[in-house]
C-alpha cells in the first residue's frame, strides 16, 4: 500500500519517552488525538503521560491494521464501482480474526489496553477488550475470577460471609 | 526513534506499570459488567472485590433486571402441600441450575406468594386475628416478618396483589410492602412496628394487577381501569383518566425500560386461536392514552400464569442466544427447558398455556434472586 509522501506524519511520544511517527490517518484513529488536531492543526508531536511505549505500539498496530482495512475496502469499491459482498464478508472475517489473534495477550497487557483504548478513545479496541475481559469472566465464580485477573481478595471475613450468605446458590455448584 | 512499520508487539520481562485490575476506571468496568450476559455472572462479578462490589452495587434495579434475563424458580409440593424441592434454571446459560433446600425446611405453606423481581416470596402466617406476613428470600433463607395485620383486617380469604417496593437492589433500605384488597390498602415501611390503612374511595373492582413503573405504583382492575398510588405525602389511591381497555381473560402489567405495558391473551380475528396483545401507556400527550404495540422491539417479556405478578421485561435478548419481540412463559410442558417462546401476535397453541395443566403440585414462576 503506497502512501503519498505528502500525507502527515504525526509524532506520538508515550510516558517512557518513545517517540512513534504515524501517519495522521492512523493518529486519527483516536479520538482524543483527532480532538486535539481538530483544535490544533499544525501540531505534529504529541505527548501521551499515561501511555507507556509498549502498549502504544500495540494500539498503534490495531489502529494500522484497521486503517488498512478500511482503505483496502475503500479502494475495492471504488476499482469496481461497488463491493462485492463476499469480497467484503471475508474482508470482514479476516479483520475478526486478526481481532482475536491480537487480544491473544495476558491480562496485565488486557488491561492496560483498556485504559490505553479508553484514555486515547479508540472505540473499536475498547469493544474489543472489554468484551474479551467480559468473556474471561463469563460462567466463572468469584475465586475463579480473582484467579484469572490476578486480584487480590480485599474482602474482609464478614464481607465475604455477608457475601456467601447472601447467595450461596449461586456459588455451591461453580465452586 | 520507532517508525510505524516498526511498531510491532513487544513484550518488556520487567513490567514497571503493572495496572490493577481492581483499580479499573469505574467507566470501562461499568462497560465490563454491560457485557455480562447471566444473572449468575453478574453476582460473581459483584463478589470479586471491594471495588467491583461497590460498581454493582450502584446500579438501580431496573439497571440490572431490564439487562439480565430472570431465573426459572420451580417448587414441587407433596401432598401434605409441603415444599419437596426447589430448582432454579437460567435461560441465559442452559447448563445453570441448582436446587435450594432452605426453603424445603419450611413447613405447611398453602400460598407462596412471589413478590416478582426482588425474588422474596410472601407468606401468611398465624392464626386469626393474629395474622401476619413473612417475607421469605427462598434464596437465601431470610425471612422478615411484619407487624400483625390490623385486627378489623385478619379475614383474608386469599392473597391479595402486593407489591415490594424497593429503590436499590442491594438493600432493603426505604422499601415498602403493599396489598391491596377490596377496600383497602395496606402499606408496612419493611423494618418499622406498624400498618398504616388506606381506605379505598375508589373500589377496584374483582382484584387488581399491580406494577411499579419508574417509582410510580400502577393498580389495574379487571375492569380496565387504571390507578395510581401516591405513597407520599399519605397514601393516596386515585383513577387515571385513560380510556378503559378491554382485560380479558389472562392479562399482566410490565415495566417495559420505564413505560407501563399492558399484555393481554384475546382471541386471534378468525377467532380460532389466542394472541397476545401489547398496549402501552402513552404519557406524552394531555391526556394518557393507551397505544397498540406491534412489536415489542428488541425486548423480551417474561411472564407465568399469576397475573397478580408483574411481568418481567428484558432488552437485548440476543445478547444472551434469547428472542425479541417474544414472551417467555413459564409453563410445565418441558422438564428441563419449562416455558414456552411465543412472538407477540402469533396464533398460540393453548394447549401448551391452558392454567389447567399446571400440576398443583408445582410452582414456577420467573425472580431476579434478592440479596
Amino acid at each position: 500500500m503506497a502512501r503519498s509522501s505528502t500525507e502527515n506524519m504525526i509524532t506520538l511520544m508515550s510516558s517512557d519517552g518513545e517517540e512513534f511517527m504515524v501517519t495522521e490517518k492512523v493518529a486519527r484513529e483516536c479520538t482524543t488525538i483527532r480532538n486535539m488536531l481538530e483544535d490544533d492543526c499544525v501540531i505534529t508531536n504529541i505527548p501521551l503521560p499515561n501511555v507507556t511505549s509498549d502498549i502504544l505500539s500495540m494500539v498503534i498496530e490495531y489502529c494500522m491494521e484497521h486503517v488498512a482495512a478500511a482503505e483496502k475496502a475503500a479502494a475495492e469499491t471504488a476499482e469496481k464501482g461497488s463491493s462485492s459482498a463476499p469480497a467484503a464478508a471475508k474482508a470482514n472475517k479476516d479483520l475478526e480474526e486478526w481481532d482475536k489473534a491480537f487480544m491473544n495477550v495476558d491480562v496485565y497487557t488486557l488491561c492496560d489496553l483498556i485504559l490505553a483504548a479508553n484514555y486515547l478513545n479508540v472505540s473499536g479496541l475498547l469493544d474489543l477488550t472489554i468484551q474479551t475481559a467480559a468473556n474471561l469472566i463469563k460462567g466463572k465464580s468469584p475465586e475463579q475470577i480473582r484467579k484469572t485477573f490476578h486480584i487480590q481478595n480485599d474482602l474482609s471475613l464478614e464481607e465475604e460471609e455477608k457475601i456467601r450468605s447472601q447467595t450461596p446458590w449461586a456459588f455451591e455448584k461453580s465452586e | 526513534m520507532t517508525t510505524a512499520s516498526t511498531a510491532n508487539r513487544r513484550r518488556k520481562e520487567n513490567y514497571t506499570t503493572v495496572r490493577n485490575w481492581s483499580e479499573l476506571p469505574d467507566g470501562p468496568l461499568h462497560t465490563i459488567l454491560t457485557c455480562l450476559c447471566s444473572f449468575v455472572d453478574f453476582i460473581s462479578f459483584s463478589s470479586v472485590c471491594r471495588s467491583w462490589r461497590a460498581l454493582a452495587s450502584s446500579l438501580s434495579p431496573s439497571q440490572i433486571t431490564s439487562r439480565f434475563p430472570p431465573l426459572l424458580f420451580i417448587a414441587s409440593y407433596t401432598h401434605e402441600g409441603r415444599v419437596s424441592s426447589c430448582r432454579v434454571l437460567d435461560p441465559a446459560s442452559p447448563s445453570f441450575s441448582c436446587s435450594l433446600d432452605r426453603i424445603c425446611t419450611y413447613a405447611n405453606f398453602p400460598f407462596l406468594v412471589n413478590l416478582s423481581s426482588h425474588g422474596r416470596f410472601l407468606l401468611l402466617v398465624g392464626r386469626p386475628e393474629y395474622y401476619r406476613y413473612v417475607i421469605l428470600n427462598p434464596f437465601t433463607g431470610e425471612e422478615i416478618y411484619s407487624p400483625i395485620m390490623p385486627k378489623d383486617h385478619t379475614s383474608f380469604d386469599d392473597f391479595y396483589p402486593t407489591c415490594l417496593f424497593y429503590p436499590t437492589y442491594l438493600s432493603f433500605i426505604d422499601s415498602v410492602l403493599l396489598l391491596f384488597t377490596d377496600d383497602t390498602v395496606f402499606h408496612w415501611r419493611i423494618g418499622s412496628s406498624s400498618w398504616s390503612c388506606h381506605s379505598l374511595r375508589i373500589h377496584p373492582s374483582d382484584g387488581e394487577m399491580v406494577a411499579i413503573v419508574n417509582g410510580t405504583v400502577y393498580a389495574m382492575d379487571f375492569a380496565g381501569r387504571l390507578f395510581v398510588l401516591d405513597l407520599s405525602p399519605e397514601l393516596h389511591l386515585r383513577q387515571l383518566a385513560v380510556d378503559e381497555i378491554g382485560v380479558g381473560g389472562f392479562s399482566f402489567l410490565v415495566d417495559y425500560g420505564g413505560e407501563l405495558l399492558f399484555l393481554h391473551l384475546v382471541s386471534t380475528e378468525m377467532m380460532i386461536g389466542m394472541q397476545f396483545e401489547a398496549f402501552r401507556l402513552d404519557l406524552s400527550a394531555n391526556q394518557a392514552r393507551w397505544v397498540k404495540m406491534e412489536t415489542l422491539g428488541n425486548w423480551a417479556i417474561f411472564a407465568g400464569y399469576s397475573t397478580q405478578l408483574q411481568g418481567l421485561a428484558v432488552e437485548n435478548p440476543e445478547r444472551w442466544g434469547g428472542r425479541s419481540n417474544c414472551l417467555y412463559f413459564a409453563t410445565e410442558v418441558d422438564d428441563d427447558r419449562p416455558w414456552t417462546v411465543i412472538k407477540l401476535g402469533d396464533e398460540i397453541d393453548t394447549d401448551t398455556m391452558d392454567p389447567g395443566l399446571l400440576p398443583s403440585n408445582k410452582m414456577i414462576t420467573w425472580v431476579y434472586p434478592g440479596f
